[in-house]
């Protein structure tokens, strides 16, 4: 699974730690997450939705789909 | 900016490790003491039996330890943990299983059952560290 983690981390001036404060887990946990991995569980996921105020599938996208895409 | 995950984390695994070190030396009071009391007395099997697995009590305050440890984590950090314990399982069955065929068919000298849990110990400590080193 591929993610924007980083890209929409980036974006609001966000350090790991930050996101992980925001998330409630390790700033190892988003760094696994941001790297690929670790695919987080479908509640983590949505709570990474939240804090982003974005829809799942525009953080989050399939391999396949997004190779498809490219 | 401190991240009170961390923090909460951190102070779990503190007390994790208090409350292990505690346990611990407790547990292996109680094998000491269960050693020595079925050495030492001239009792029947059974009482034996029953002085061996006495220290499954304090065991179990282990066990116990590790599950809140496990509770208090977050779902990537009890992964690395499965993971550790499942490659220390498999290391301990495997090699016990080998150095069984050793003893049994090339003889090899006997080694106590008695180690098996701290070799466990040993190597889920040694995967624990390199996994989250991995991830640092």
């Amino acid at each position: 699974m591929r993610n924007r983690l980083k890209v929409l981390r980036a974006e609001r001036n966000w350090s790991q730690a930050d996101l992980a404060d925001k998330l409630d887990v390790s700033r190892q946990s988003v760094n696994a997450i941001e790297t690929g991995k670790y695919d987080p569980s479908l509640p983590l996921a949505f709570r990474i939705a939240k804090v982003f105020a974005l829809p799942i599938e525009q953080i989050f996208s399939d391999d396949e789909v997004a190779q498809a895409a490219e | 900016m401190s991240n009170d995950f961390e923090n909460t984390r951190g102070r779990a695994a503190v007390k994790l490790f208090r409350e292990m070190l505690v346990v611990g030396f407790v547990y292996v009071g109680a094998v000491f003491a269960s050693s020595v009391a079925i050495k030492m007395l001239d009792q029947p099997q059974w009482v034996a039996a029953l002085l061996a697995f006495a220290p499954i009590v304090p065991a179990t305050f282990m066990v116990s330890v590790q599950l809140r440890y496990m509770r208090a984590t977050d779902e990537f950090e009890r992964r690395l943990q499965s993971e550790s314990l499942i490659i220390a399982a498999a290391v301990v069955v495997f090699a016990s299983l080998a150095y069984g065929q050793l003893e049994d068919l090339a003889g090899f000298p006997d080694i106590s059952l008695m180690f098996v849990f701290p070799a466990f110990c040993i190597v889920w400590s040694i995967a624990s560290i390199v996994l989250h080193l991995r991830h640092k």
